[in-house]
Parts: structure tokens; C-alpha cells; sequence
């Protein structure tokens, strides 16, 4: 009741996770007899019903191609992918929907940046300027790109908290940098970058930004206009959409400066034998049918995470990942990694002395999900220095029950272990 | 300790022993961590980027030496739960002929269930683990201390 009231202060409806579990139909589902306790929503979140009705309706009421015929399918369905284009604006805040690309997911986005920046921007002895808690979507690219072209990666370190050493910024942004790639949320540590100043240093420098959202945009508000980064990319299965979805969002100036990066129907305006006019953007970038039920499902996706409130949903995840590092401390011989304070969405641990693939084994056992490994960030757990960690990750679903369930495992474990 | 019985000998016992656990718990996988645990010391020289297989999340590394036509291997893993599985495999493996060894049929994991109790990210460990073995029984490493 206090909880409630202190909510409505804010401004924001208090969640009722109980209540939107019911949302969801795969939570009903249980395993080896025991109810669902997923904890690996980092990895990707389960989809509630009004997703999942909007793509089945997709292939029920609307299927056909879009931008193609004249048909009243093709204008319904190009009228419904449009629309989601308009609905991802609004959700990211970009100025106009021509600056939404849509892409296969996270990793297809960075790629096509780091393609066209490889082709077009990088050349021999330039730098490109990435972080060191990076997931390797985010740095394999960037790698790639640097060797091919002869270039330089360098790397802003964290420090002992899982923070940007932002104060070596500077230092490390030359004259040479021609792109700096910063995830703003890490899906290891759960750091919440400080990108505003980050991107505001950089472009102060002349250097354009881009931020991997794939850990933020379904924990927090986020606003493309205010962090004013170049590039902004997510994927739609980590919030609540289907796979094979995803967005690059990308300022217009740079957009119409870009040239495409791969060829094919749909990104043309005019075509002879010997030369072709491309479309504007986005869809110069848009090559081939696209994931069209999937984006539609993700104009849903956004529909319902809308309904709920990204405050509230920020409050509920705080207030878990809060709850959860409290019991796993009172645990004992448990590391926390992370900034002690501002976790988003996940926490990440190992239990002293044990292996966290043993741990995330018997915490299967007991119906709990978690993710184990390194989680595609080998060069954190190096920093870590060690062979990975247990991850537990939030969404909008999960209970203080399960916290307490989780936390009861990891208790027991050490027991066994 | 079992040589004189058979390979599939062997199997059956481990059969035998694992059944009695239920298959929804934990407690196979508290007996896994009971056998990692008081599997003995690997030696020096084994932790070696040789003698590590890739394909589990957990660091596995298996060599062996072909003495007296019979293989002896040796294993590790940093978890508990795969020293466990090591050490099951080495029960039936260990001190076998290369013959026996690239003729045998492992029946015990499907038998036991182990297979669809562990993750298939694991059971892929499981499986490479497995074939590293006959790869060695195929290759006869010469027992350098002779």
C-alpha cells in the first residue's frame, strides 16, 4: 500500500508481476515438474499473448509483401510495417521514422555499421574506439574492420566497480577515431553507462557514437534525441518481440551520407542494366523482404510494454536485483560483480570455489533458469579473472518469489559444493 | 578394480547405481559432484593447451598413454559435475584395450537417463569428451616413461 502510494507520487503505476504473469503463456509451462523460475531474460524475454496474436494475425488477416503491389494486402501489410516503423520513433524519440532501419537483430545492425564504416570511413592507421565490457557483438565487428583496413582498436578500460574509466576518455579519442562502439548497458555487470556525457565527449571531438541497446531498451526509458548518439541499435526479441527482428536507428545526416551495404529489391528507385538509383532511407539499407510480422509483432511488443509504464517497469527490476543481491550476500561466500549501485536487469556471480556451470546445472535441477559462461564477453571475464559467472536477468514477470526461490537454490548449492 | 569384467560389465553396474536416483532431482547430479570430488589428483602436466578439448563450458583436458596394450588416461575439469562425468568415463574406459574401447557402445548414459537430464550444451561436452577418448585409442599415444 505505501509502495503503491509512493509510486503514484512519481508518477508511475506500481507493477503487479502476479498479475502479468498471466500475460505470458509460456510461464504456465513447467519443467522436469517443477513451475518456470526463468531468470535468463537477457538472453531473450518470453512474449506475451498480444505479440503473439499480433503475428499470427499478421499471417491471418494481412500476409503479403510490402512496398510491392497494389493490392489491398500488400497496402494493409505495408500500412502495418510502416505503422511499427512509426511506433519504434516514438519509442526511441527519433526525429522522423526515415532514421529507422529495420535489421535482423543487435548483431546485423552493428555489422551493417561497421561494413560501411569498414568500406567507406576506416582506413589504414585510423583507430576505432570500443569499451572493454563490450559483448562480442560489439567487438568482433570492430575487430573485423580494424584488421581488414589495417586500423587500430583501442579499448577504454572499466574499473574494480564494472565502471568506464570515463576519465581516460578523452586521452584515448585522437584525431584518427572514426567511430566509438559502447554498449549502454552491460549484459554481464549490469553498468549503466553514462553515454549522454560519453557521446557528448566524443562529438565534441568530432567523433560519431554508436550505442548497443540491447540490454537497455526494455529496462529503461530511453531517448535517442537526448543521448544525441549517431547510431542506436536493438534487437526486438530481448523485449518482449519475436526473433529476427531488430533496429539501427541512425541520424539522418549520416544516413543519407552512407552509402548502402548490400543490394537487392526493394532499395531502389530507378534500375537500368548498367547502373541503379537507390532509394532514400531507410530503405537504401533495406534490401530483400524484411522480417514484416516480426516488425509488426514489435510495434506489439512496445503496445504492451507502453501499458505497463517503463518507470514502473525500471521500479519492479530495481527492486528485484536490489532484493537479490541483499540475499545473496546474506549467503555468504558469494561475488557479486557489478557497480554496487544503478544494476540494470541483471546480476552476475559465482559462488566461492565452485565452477558457475555447476551451479547453473543444479539450479536447472531445480527448475531455475539461469545463464552460465561467459556470456559472449570473454574479455570481462578475463578482467574478472574467472572462467565465468552464474547470471540471473529480469523482466517485467519475474516475482520476489522467484528472487527468494533463486537465492533458496544458491543456498543449497553451497551446501553441496 | 572391475577389470575383470567387460566393458558392457561395467556399463550395467554404473546402470545399476544410477537408477536408484529420481530422474527429476538433483541428487544424480549431487552424486556427480560426490565422484568429481573424490576423483584423485590429476597429476602435473596435464592442464596443458594439448590436452584440452574444446566444445564444453566447462575446461575439460584427457590424455592417455597406450602401456602394455591397454590405454591409461587421465582427466580433469575445473567443475565438479563434468569430473564427475570424467570420472565414469575413465571407470569404463581406463585400462581397456584400444580394440574394446573403439568397439564399445556407451549404453549407460541412455540407459541411465543421464542423457536426457543433462543439457544438450552439455551433452555435446559429454559426447565430445567421449569421441576425444577414441580418438586416442585410435592414436596410441607411446607411453613416454617406458
Amino acid at each position: 500500500m505505501v509502495l503503491t502510494a509512493l509510486a503514484e507520487e512519481k508518477g508511475f503505476k506500481m507493477i503487479n508481476a502476479e498479475k502479468i504473469r498471466l500475460d505470458f503463456p509460456i510461464l504456465e509451462e513447467k519443467v522436469g515438474g517443477k513451475p518456470l523460475v526463468y531468470l535468463d531474460n537477457a538472453a531473450t524475454t518470453h512474449k506475451p499473448g498480444a505479440v503473439l496474436d499480433r503475428l499470427i494475425e499478421f499471417y491471418t488477416r494481412m500476409n503479403s509483401n510490402v512496398h510491392r503491389g497494389v493490392h489491398s494486402l500488400s497496402r494493409e501489410a505495408s500500412g502495418a510495417y510502416e505503422g511499427a516503423r512509426e511506433t519504434v520513433r516514438s519509442f526511441i524519440g527519433a526525429r522522423s521514422a526515415k532514421e529507422v532501419i529495420f535489421t535482423r537483430g543487435t548483431t546485423d545492425g552493428i555489422n551493417l555499421i561497421a561494413d560501411i564504416f569498414r568500406e567507406t570511413v576506416i582506413n589504414a592507421g585510423d583507430e576505432v574506439l570500443v569499451t572493454e565490457m563490450e559483448h562480442h557483438s560489439n567487438l568482433i565487428p570492430w575487430q573485423a574492420a580494424c584488421a581488414k583496413k589495417g586500423a587500430v582498436l583501442k579499448v577504454l578500460p572499466f574499473d574494480g566497480e564494472g565502471r568506464l574509466k570515463t576519465d581516460e576518455l578523452d586521452g584515448m579519442l585522437t584525431d584518427k577515431t572514426r567511430i566509438m562502439a559502447l554498449s549502454y548497458i552491460s549484459n554481464v555487470l549490469g553498468t549503466e553507462n553514462p553515454v549522454k556525457d560519453i557521446v557528448r565527449t566524443a562529438r565534441s571531438r568530432g567523433v560519431p557514437v554508436l550505442v548497443d541497446g540491447a540490454q537497455a531498451v526494455q529496462h529503461i526509458k530511453v531517448d535517442v534525441r537526448e543521448l544525441d548518439c549517431d547510431f542506436f541499435v536493438f534487437s526486438g526479441h530481448k523485449m518482449y518481440a519475436p526473433t529476427g527482428i531488430g533496429v539501427l536507428y541512425g541520424k539522418k545526416e549520416w544516413l543519407d551520407r552512407l552509402s548502402p551495404y548490400r543490394y537487392g529489391g526493394g532499395m531502389v528507385n530507378s534500375v537500368s542494366l548498367d547502373r541503379s538509383e537507390y532509394a532514400e532511407a531507410p530503405f537504401k539499407f533495406e534490401a530483400g523482404t524484411g522480417s514484416l510480422a516480426e516488425a509488426v509483432s514489435l510495434a506489439a511488443a512496445i503496445g504492451y510494454m507502453d501499458s505497463i509504464g517503463m518507470e514502473g517497469i525500471k521500479e519492479h527490476e530495481r527492486r528485484l536485483s536490489e532484493m537479490l543481491c541483499e540475499r545473496l550476500a546474506g549467503i555468504g561466500g558469494v561475488t557479486v560483480y557489478g557497480p554496487p549501485s544503478g544494476r540494470r536487469g541483471v546480476v552476475s556471480f559465482n559462488l566461492e570455489g565452485a565452477h558457475p556451470y555447476d551451479v547453473g546445472t543444479l539450479l536447472d535441477k531445480m527448475g531455475i533458469a539461469v545463464r552460465t559462461g561467459t556470456h559472449c564477453a570473454e574479455p570481462v571475464m578475463k578482467r574478472l579473472g574467472v572462467p565465468g559467472t552464474v547470471r540471473a536477468s529480469f523482466a517485467v514477470y519475474n516475482t520476489e518469489k522467484e528472487i527468494e526461490k533463486l537465492a533458496g537454490g544458491v543456498k543449497k548449492i553451497r551446501a553441496i559444493l | 578394480m572391475e577389470c575383470a569384467l567387460t566393458i558392457d560389465d561395467v556399463q550395467k553396474r554404473i546402470v545399476e547405481e544410477i537408477t536408484r536416483f529420481d530422474e527429476e532431482g538433483i541428487e544424480l547430479y549431487e552424486y556427480l559432484v560426490g565422484l568429481g570430488r573424490d576423483m584423485t589428483a590429476s597429476g602435473r602436466g596435464l592442464r596443458t593447451d594439448e590436452n584440452k578439448i574444446s566444445g564444453c563450458q566447462a575446461s575439460v583436458w584427457i590424455s592417455a598413454r597406450a602401456a602394455d596394450g591397454k590405454m591409461r588416461y587421465r582427466a580433469d575439469s575445473d567443475a565438479l559435475i563434468t569430473k564427475g562425468l570424467l570420472s565414469l568415463l575413465l571407470r569404463v574406459f581406463d585400462g581397456r584395450s584400444p580394440e574394446e574401447i573403439l568397439e564399445a557402445e556407451l549404453f549407460f548414459i541412455e540407459r541411465t537417463g543421464l542423457k536426457a537430464q543433462l543439457s544438450p550444451v552439455r551433452r555435446t561436452g559429454l559426447i565430445t569428451m567421449i569421441n576425444r577418448m577414441k580418438e586416442l585409442a585410435e592414436e596410441r599415444p607411446p607411453d613416454k616413461t617406458l
